[in-house]
């Protein structure tokens, strides 16, 4: 997993940006995340939104290493907080008849 | 120099699943009451801004304020539409605000006002969700209920705050609305109904940890203010009441982002803002409005805008301090979460109950001397937020 790590302030992102929402600052640098996260927080959503398929829908958000943290879809029936979890890419939902792809989690 | 600005006066519709009324008549019928009650004549108003989201999808409308002024026959004015996410409404009032303060104009109307009730469920989620992060958050299947729980899980955890807790907001707010003609849920309420055996049926879970009655509902409704400079104000009522202070601040639009995603930052410096700008101190509020799309939310926002230490505003909700009796009343109309939440009027709802608390038109909801109002409109989950200080004239 890719990481952008700002030079100035240190905050890590797990998507590319241009500006630092921390520090204000312009300058990154690519950094190996690895490929485990750990469940920070999650829930399960009964009510989904139109274009999602799968019901119901455990969303959550993981931390990689440097504290860098990302929201997804989590494969799972049994979501814990603490769990160890591994990022794919892959397909999430459809939006006016495209899919939209991006990260999701699969437990390790 | 700028001037001081004041509310001459807010109405209502009732909030409800209203299949009968378009956004114009929820738009019109707040207005229309306000320009007649206190004799205004159209061709004084010179600003007409509107609140409202969802408008092209619910009603296939945009430039809904110029609309707004053709149905009620102003002519020649400003009108615009204010889009801030559930923020709409108090950005609206920012508005008016800066538009009498720098004299540019005496007197303004505002409304504000959203259909949410003639699409599905799950197009009306997706369409609310659309004000999440574009890149990150979005593509996963956000929704506002989804992000609400993300950190009400970290927010209940590191607090200790217990699904009873949240129920105390839930039930506390049912039974205000039951004193609020204009909510749209009437329906009292017990912890019991909500935690006991069975309430997984009653009560089922929408996004774990929250359940339905954690949740604002779906919602129709208008609200509309006329707004003016202080000596304007008072050639057409003794009673306006003042607006002392207005803050608006964001945060990281994602969640994931936010340095401590436990803390709500954006009301918490919109609020600090506000009460700088009217110099007064969270002990000062008489009565407050606050954005419980979620009860969560309503626990930790009184945290955040200082009326309670953090970790505290669940002994508050424990104690019976938040309710219409208690110290520090909070949403007295019955909140969000009882009210409704029509996305687009909620800010001007929230400025309609204070209005109504501070010219003592409360009726049964009547906060005993209540002098300083506050209302807090957040957007986004969190990512903006707008906080209002208001004073008996």
């Amino acid at each position: 997993m890719k990481g952008y790590k700002c030079d100035s302030c240190g905050k890590v992102y797990t998507y590319k940006r241009k500006v630092c929402i921390k520090c204000g600052k312009t300058s990154f640098s690519e950094v190996d995340l690895g490929e485990e996260a750990r469940l920070i927080t999650y829930t399960v959503l009964y009510v989904v939104p139109a274009g999602i398929e799968r019901s119901p829908l455990v969303l959550g958000i993981a931390e990689f290493k440097d504290g860098a943290r990302l929201f997804g879809q989590v494969m799972t029936d049994k979501p814990q907080v603490g769990m160890k979890l591994k990022a794919q890419y892959g397909k999430l939902r459809t939006k006016d008849g495209k899919e939209l792809n991006g990260y999701y989690f699969v437990p390790e | 120099m700028s001037r001081k600005v004041a509310i001459i006066g807010a109405r209502m519709t009732k909030f409800g699943n209203l299949i009968d009324k378009t956004l114009m008549d929820l738009l019109v019928e707040p207005s229309e009451i306000l320009l007649d009650e206190y004799k205004i004549e159209r061709k004084n108003v010179s600003s007409v801004y509107v609140s409202n989201l969802l408008g092209e999808i619910s009603s296939r409308q945009t430039a809904v304020a110029t609309a707004l002024a053709d149905y009620l026959g102003i002519t020649d004015v400003a009108a615009e539409r204010i889009e801030n996410g559930p923020a709409s409404g108090a950005s609206a009032i920012r508005y008016a605000y800066m538009d009498i303060a720098s004299g540019n104009s005496d007197l303004v109307l505002v409304a504000g006002a959203e259909k949410m009730r003639t699409a599905p469920t799950e197009v009306v989620t997706d369409l609310v969700s659309m004000m999440s992060h574009p890149e990150v958050e979005y593509p996963s299947g956000a929704t506002m209920p989804s992000l609400g729980a993300l950190f009400a899980r970290l927010y209940m955890q590191k607090y200790d705050v217990k699904p009873e807790h949240l129920a105390m907001v839930a039930v506390k707010n049912h039974s205000n609305a039951m004193k609020n003609p204009y909510a749209q849920l009437k329906k009292e309420i017990t912890v019991e109904q909500l935690l006991g055996p069975g309430s997984e049926s009653f009560n089922p879970y929408v996004a774990e940890p929250l359940r339905l009655y954690d949740m604002s509902p779906m919602t129709d409704g208008g609200a509309a203010l006329i707004m003016a400079d202080l000596d304007t104000a008072l050639s057409y009522t003794k009673n306006p009441v003042i607006i002392e202070g207005i803050g608006e601040s964001t945060d990281a639009l994602a969640l994931q982002d936010r340095e401590d995603p436990t803390e709500l930052k954006a009301v918490r410096l919109s609020a600090e803002k506000a009460y700088r700008m009217a110099g007064i101190k969270p002990e000062d509020v008489n009565v407050a409005e606050i954005h419980d799309a979620f009860t969560v939310l309503e626990i930790a926002i009184s945290e955040e805008i200082g009326f309670f230490k953090r970790g505290e505003g669940k002994l508050a909700v424990e104690r019976g301090t938040t309710k219409i009796d208690g110290e520090k009343p909070i949403n007295a109309s019955g909140g969000l979460k009882a009210r409704g939440h029509p996305l687009g009027a909620t800010g001007l709802a929230q400025a309609t109950e204070i209005v109504w608390q501070l010219q003592g038109l409360a009726e049964q909801r009547q906060v005993r001397n209540a002098n300083i109002g506050f209302t807090v409109n957040m957007g986004g989950f969190g990512s903006n937020a707008v906080s209002i200080v208001y004073r008996r004239y």
